[in-house]
């Protein structure tokens, strides 16, 4: 059923999605690492959590990480490249000064995990279960950033499904896995995660890349290699959902989309791919989106588009014969 | 062990938040008084006690202030609604919760709520529907008519419904669809529900529960209490049930309406009366959309408990408390559970008595009890029976001597309560101090000041009564119950003679509550216990010293009693003193609300000069009416200005000693400041808005030709401000209100805390500021820095020296150079002069440093001169006008480039202010800025802060070569050619030399004459060396290059002085999210901190400067 805008004659479609038992009020989530703890970015006037679909809070790993080197982030054309290295301060703080703190916001809130050992993995999903205020978790195995671990359990199909069994079998909460583009075939990843029991897919990370200063001839990172975000990623990213959604499809696991959204049309054709919902990440850090603003145009765009739900349209992309 | 003190100042409620509006409940009172007294009476992790906790309030605020909390309440209810009101709830997960309940059950509702809409025929949903007594045929009396069904029989007179075509609501008499839908058989009640008879002493049309609600009400109310059932997560189902008795009320036959306008038109009214009282005409409401209500109701409230209450995890018994389980008890029980707890082992009590005359809680929380299912013991009730006085005494005795065991030895309690019956004021003193207590403090609070016309028709009427304030007493559980100042025999005379001795203080008649807050302050408790208040009133009334006053009160609380024949002296009689000082707030306060005009007073006015709120709100309104949303003065302004004047000049004198100035007033209103013999500042003090006349601007512009360093000041109130809008020439001013805090800052207490913290959450925005100016300094024909003046009212009005703003550069003006390759210029010429050819728009937001603030009217040459104004004063000096700001760029890369190109006019799109600003050193005498190239932006901002503040500044600047030093700081070359050539520059550097800033410069390549050729830290070593003996109280600020950073820590660190760093680094949201800005800090190991957020400027002794490449 469409509904009216208020005072116009334009119909505007629903948004509500539910991935994997994560019920959201938009499809707009907020990709890990570029938005803190949830906390920092409502110290702007007039910004709100609450219209965002989810948010995805920074990576967080068993033990306090200290990070990489700076610099840690380069602007290149098109993109940004950056190299934190997983700085965070350990779950234990984190679930008891951030999520309390969260629990005002009337949005899901994921938490986004990493380990060095699939122990470790196991161990941070345990002791999210005894804390109040997290939605969902969302597995992260394609950290290009660190030396050992992360990307390492999202290259090898049999690693992925073994720490993603973990997981899975030490919660209750639905949980996400954010999948690497750095792989050959991104369906092997995929269907290893999947077998090993994951609810929903979100994909991709960034893509490991680097730059040099040719004056200094050094590179332009502390870390020398880091991994590409933004508007230049996004035709990387529309592929590789649209290779992984027939299979997801089939297994009833949704898509999260991610890879430089910048505005309505973006999101709509990660939609068209085959995603369910999207994050936006880059965007998000560099213009503090508006989110009331985004959302209703998303509402109009799609009822333009003939549909009424946006569900209606995911994967609904028109092959050419 | 420190003392505690009482707190011995009234304090004015303020509204609930929306976290107390969770549910209805009897007796609450104002969250933010017993917040101050529970900050005052225990320190985090004390442990808290609320013997009679009601709806909660007590236990949320200690939860607030990290107390561990117990509450303990009889009624079921009580502790449901605390419980409720602090847990943590999922907000979206209740919400989703919501929308399933609703639209599962809709459809039922639609069909039973429904009619035909009269005008387009359209079927619409029905609001409510209004029943009225049947009019019975003649000779027939209601009690007949009642005999038959047992109930008063009614129709159905009205309904209102919303037509969605219509698109309003619309009220009118019911159609015969309306009524067979009404009657048709909605079946027999829920099983729960069926021989719930109510359990009432006061009189009721109703005898079972389902009476209380029409049959369609009640059908429709267990459908959605079914679907509540249904529920898998226990919290949310519990929530949910608080949701449910929140609209049962709204939904049963006790609601009562209004008419408003037309005959069907009627709005309802809440459940008023206490009772289950079910009205002749009543409205039967849909219960859905009381259910609506309710749910947005506690979505608010949990949303602000979720955000206040971090902590709050539940423990089952005190022991678990005790070890730190968790740190909230709430049980549902008698004061009689306190026999559980071991002896002395509380920290304070709050305890709300039940006494309300009228209301039975246990009794009235059967509509929500027997739905809810909650069981409840009736007798161990404490309850308030005019009849049984004593009884209620003894009983409430008995809880008293529970608290009393459980306290800790020393430790307070405070009791509250409302009422104006004196009996019951005894008792309320007497109990606790029959269980042993010791009586400290009683204090009446303040009214809550309404606006309301009801509010100002009671005053004017003198009321009281129903304005009463609640009464707070504190007791102390003490092992000597016994101080000196006994009374001992004969104390009917001797209260006389303190009843005489307050009202000669006072300087009129007093009220008895105002005279047995003081008597109780004086009198030991052996007095007190021999004394009760109806003993105390005989006293006054067989005394022939003192009388009643004339003008008699209903309440004997409130009646004033006076001593014979006197005569007092109004100048010194309270009354006078209150109304001056209410008369000089408004003098130059005109926009504070009266609420802090009352708490302001009720601030000052304590002890045996206490007023109570009312009385000050009268002469608010007497003394001042309300002129287009500001309050201003009646009456004579130029007499209170005058005794204001004298005021303000004798406190300048005072303060002038202090800083060891003489000084000297001249006529009245101009006061100087003089030092060695010469006069230094000259202060014009107008209260009026008259402005200084031109003899006084004329001597006051010969003694500045005449001593270096001399200042004039204008002191004056804040709401002159337009008066003096239009001065041309800059004159340095100081608001009264500033002056007053710096001279009494202790006695002026809650105005100006409340004011600060208004003023220092300055929040970061996202705003777009006008290009005023955009000026381009070039090398080699291409732009290499440039300034831009911008106007952005937030951002120049709160940024501070050091702070930044993030900006986003614009795309439209890098098209250009997409047609490189069109152009004769090979690819490497074009790369040879402009770096790397540009593809896309620059991304990330650029973060510049603030540069300068510019002040109205203020040319910073004046700070050239030798100036000596004390700290405080001189930053309050500094609160002129703001108007604009300028930011200093570098073109470094794609970035900058494009900012480089914007033109005048534009709008640059920003967030700020961001960072935190460079703290200064009180104590700070000299500070040594050392800025490598464009490290040189900052330090203006900062460089003119420390001059005004009258500080000795030396910059050092190095750059790269000679042109680089050409635009930041070439100004004295000697070659007429050469120079012509820097004109572009502005001359920056001549900036600093302007304010008396001595300036050293170098640089590294490019021979220039006159300036060292070298490294900037060379010679600020130099410096240092010949310098050695004069470095007390000196600072290095610097900000360049990590390499020169680095070289100046290392040379700072010999000379053991303080050093401040202002560090850049790549960034990314410039709010500490990203953590792309980092730097490594001495934390062992070494920690990374956030630039955007810790920073920018750090400690150098702070930064692990190994570690940072």
């Amino acid at each position: 059923m469409q509904k009216k805008l208020p005072g116009t004659s334009i119909y505007k479609a629903n948004l509500k999605v539910n991935i994997a038992g994560i019920e959201m009020n938009n499809p707009i989530m907020i990709a890990s690492g570029t938005f803190g703890y949830g906390i920092e970015f409502t110290e702007i006037e007039n910004f709100s959590n609450d219209e965002i679909g989810a948010i995805i809070l920074k990576g967080t790993t068993l033990n306090k990480t200290l990070g990489n080197p700076v610099p840690r982030i380069a602007e290149v054309d098109c993109g940004i490249i950056n190299s934190i290295g997983l700085q965070n301060p350990g779950i234990d703080i984190v679930l008891k000064e951030y999520i309390p703190k969260l629990r005002q916001y009337k949005t899901n809130i994921i938490l986004n995990i990493s380990g060095y050992t699939e122990d470790e993995y196991k161990e941070i999903t345990k002791k999210i279960n005894d804390v109040e205020g997290v939605h969902a978790i969302e597995v992260n195995i394609s950290c290009p950033n660190i030396k050992k671990g992360g990307m390492q359990f999202g290259t090898d199909p049999k690693m992925t499904m073994s720490v993603v069994q973990k997981v899975k079998n030490s919660t209750k909460l639905p949980i996400i896995v954010k999948l690497s583009p750095n792989v050959t075939d991104i369906k092997q990843i995929a269907r290893a995660a999947i077998e090993g029991g994951t609810n929903a897919l979100s994909l991709i990370n960034t893509v490991s890349a680097m730059a040099i200063d040719i004056k200094t001839r050094r590179p332009k990172l502390g870390a020398n290699v880091g991994g590409l975000s933004g508007p230049a990623i996004k035709p990387i990213a529309i592929y590789k959902v649209f290779e992984t959604f027939q299979y997801a499809k089939e297994r009833n696991v949704p898509l999260i989309g991610i890879g430089g959204i910048e505005n309505v049309d973006d999101i709509l054709e990660f939609i068209l791919a085959g995603a369910s919902a999207v994050q936006i990440g880059t965007s998000t850090l560099i213009y503090k989106i508006p989110f009331r603003k985004l959302i209703s145009e998303l509402e109009k765009s799609i009822a333009d588009s003939g549909a009424a739900d946006i569900k209606d349209l995911v994967g609904k992309v028109k092959l050419n014969p | 062990v420190t003392k505690i003190q009482d707190i011995d100042y009234s304090i004015l409620p303020e509204a609930f938040t929306p976290m107390y509006r969770i549910h209805k409940y009897w007796g609450r009172k104002p969250g933010n008084i017993f917040r101050e007294y529970i900050k005052n009476y225990t320190s985090e992790n004390d442990i808290f006690l609320d013997p009679f906790c009601g709806s909660g309030i007590a236990v949320a605020e200690a939860l607030k202030l990290n107390r561990k909390v117990i509450g303990i309440d009889l009624n079921p209810m009580a502790t449901f609604i605390t419980r409720q009101m602090v847990i943590p709830i999922d907000l979206l997960r209740f919400e989703h919760t919501f929308e399933k309940i609703v639209n599962n059950v809709s459809q039922k509702f639609s069909e039973s709520y429904s009619t035909q809409c009269r005008k387009c025929g359209s079927f619409s949903k029905v609001i409510h529907y209004k029943w009225g007594r049947e009019k019975l045929a003649r000779g027939i009396s209601i009690e007949e008519a009642k005999k038959e069904t047992g109930e008063i029989p009614r129709e159905l007179q009205s309904l209102t419904y919303e037509c969605v075509k219509c698109r309003r609501l619309i009220s009118d008499k019911p159609l015969n669809h309306d009524i067979t839908q009404a009657n048709i058989s909605y079946g027999p009640p829920p099983n729960y529900l069926i021989n719930k008879k109510l359990i009432k002493t006061l009189h009721s049309e109703a005898e079972y529960y389902f009476d209380l609600f029409t049959p369609r009400n009640l059908f429709l109310l267990s459908i959605l209490y079914d679907e509540i059932l249904k529920i898998a997560d226990i919290k949310i189902q519990d929530i949910m049930k608080l949701v449910f008795s929140s609209c049962l009320e709204q939904s049963s036959r006790l609601l009562m309406y209004t008419k408003i306008g037309k005959q069907q038109d009627v709005r309802s009214k809440s459940w008023i009366a206490p009772k289950f009282h079910i009205q002749r005409s009543y409205l039967e409401k849909n219960p859905l959309i009381n259910f609506k209500n309710s749910f947005q109701k506690i979505l608010l409230s949990k949303k602000e408990s979720n955000r206040l209450l971090l902590n709050c995890n539940f423990v089952k018994t005190f022991d678990d408390l005790v070890a730190g389980k968790g740190n909230v008890l709430i049980v549902n029980d008698s004061v009689d559970y306190l026999d559980k707890l071991p002896k002395d082992s509380i920290d304070y009590v709050i305890a709300d008595p039940p006494f309300v005359k009228d209301i039975r809680y246990l009794e009235l929380s059967q509509l929500w009890h027997i739905w809810l299912g909650f069981d409840v013991n009736y007798d161990k009730e404490i309850k308030y029976d005019e009849r049984e006085h004593r009884a209620y005494t003894i009983k409430l005795t008995e809880a008293f001597k529970k608290v009393h065991r459980v306290l800790k030895k020393g430790s307070q309690m405070t009791v509250t309560y409302q009422t104006d019956d004196i009996k019951l004021w005894d008792t309320m003193v007497r109990s606790p101090l029959d269980a042993k207590f010791i009586l400290t403090k009683i204090l009446p609070q303040g009214v809550k000041y309404s606006t309301g016309a009801k509010y100002r028709s009671l005053m004017k009427k003198g009321e009281h009564k129903l304005l009463l304030g609640y009464y707070y007493l504190t007791f102390n559980k003490k092992n000597n119950s016994l101080n000196n100042k006994s009374f001992k025999n004969d104390s009917g005379n001797k209260i006389i003679k303190q009843v005489i001795s307050l009202i000669e203080k006072r300087q009129e008649a007093t009220p008895l509550i105002f005279i047995l807050l003081s008597l109780y302050e004086k009198m030991t408790l052996t007095d007190i216990r021999k004394y009760s208040i109806i003993n105390i009133l005989s006293i006054l009334e067989s005394s022939n010293q003192v009388e009643k006053y004339f003008e008699t009160h209903k309440n004997p609380l409130w009646q004033k009693w006076t001593i014979k024949k006197a005569k007092f002296n109004v100048e010194k009689s309270l009354e006078t003193l209150v109304k001056n000082d209410l008369e000089e707030i408004l003098l130059y306060e005109n926009q504070v609300s009266p609420t802090d005009f009352i708490q302001f007073i009720m601030n000052k006015f304590k002890g045996d000069y206490i007023v109570s709120s009312q009385r000050v709100y009268r002469l608010l309104n007497e003394i001042s009416k309300i002129d287009k949303g500001n309050r201003i003065l009646v009456g004579e302004k130029s007499v209170v200005a005058e005794r204001k004047r004298e005021e303000v000049i004798k406190n300048l004198k005072k303060l002038g000693r202090q800083y060891s100035f003489e000084a000297k007033a001249q006529e009245n209103n101009v006061l100087f400041w003089n030092k060695y013999g010469k006069p230094r500042i000259m202060f014009y003090i107008t209260l009026t808005g008259i402005l200084p006349s031109p003899e006084i601007e004329a001597k006051s512009k010969d003694l500045k030709n005449q001593f270096p360093g001399f200042q004039r000041i204008i002191v004056r109130p804040q709401s002159l401000d337009k008066i003096f809008e239009d001065m041309t020439e800059h004159w340095d001013y100081i608001w009264l209100e500033d002056l007053e805090k710096l001279l009494f800052d202790k006695e002026i207490i809650h105005r100006f805390i409340k004011k600060i913290q208004r003023q220092t959450i300055s929040r970061k925005r996202v705003v777009k500021a006008t290009v005023i100016k955009n000026e381009r300094y070039e090398v080699d024909g291409e732009t290499r820095y440039f300034k831009l003046v911008l106007d952005e009212p937030y951002i120049q009005n709160n940024a501070q020296p050091g702070q930044f703003i993030n900006i986003l550069c614009p795309s439209k003006n890098l098209k250009d150079e997409k047609h490189i390759f069109d152009s004769e210029k090979t690819y490497n010429t074009y790369l040879r002069k402009n770096g790397s050819p540009y593809s896309g728009k620059p991304l990330l937001r650029r973060p510049i440093s603030i540069h300068r603030i510019y002040y109205k009217d203020f040319d910073p040459k004046s700070l050239k001169k030798e100036r000596r104004i004390p700290e405080d004063l001189s930053k309050i000096l500094r609160s002129g006008r703001r108007d604009r700001f300028d930011v200093f760029i570098k073109v470094v890369g794609k970035g900058t480039k494009a900012l480089s190109n914007i033109e005048e006019g534009e709008k640059l799109d920003m967030i700020g202010p961001l960072g935190k600003p460079i703290e200064v050193d009180k104590k700070l005498k000299k500070a040594l800025l050392v800025a490598g190239g464009i490290g040189i932006a900052p330090l203006y901002a900062l460089a003119e802060e420390l001059r005004w503040t009258g500080r000795n500044v030396v910059l050092f600047l190095g750059t790269y070569d000679e042109k680089d030093l050409k635009i930041l700081g070439y100004d004295f070359h000697t070659d007429q050619a050469y120079a012509m050539q820097t004109v572009d520059a502005k001359k920056l550097i001549k900036e600093f030399k302007n304010m008396g800033i001595k300036v050293v410069l170098c640089t590294m390549r490019g021979n220039i004459p006159g300036v060292k050729q070298g490294l900037v830290t060379e010679e600020f070593k130099k410096f240092l060396s010949d310098n050695r003996n004069s470095l007390k109280n000196t600072c290095v600020f610097s900000c360049g290059p990590k390499a020169m950073l680095k070289s100046v820590v290392n040379i700072v660190k010999k000379f053991k002085l303080p050093h401040k760093v202002l560090l850049e680094e790549r960034m990314g949201c410039g709010l500490g999210a990203c953590l792309s800005c980092v730097c490594p800090t001495k934390d062992k190991p070494f920690e990374y901190k956030r630039i955007c957020t810790e920073g920018p400027t750090f400690d150098a002794e702070e930064i692990a400067w190994n570690q940072y490449l």
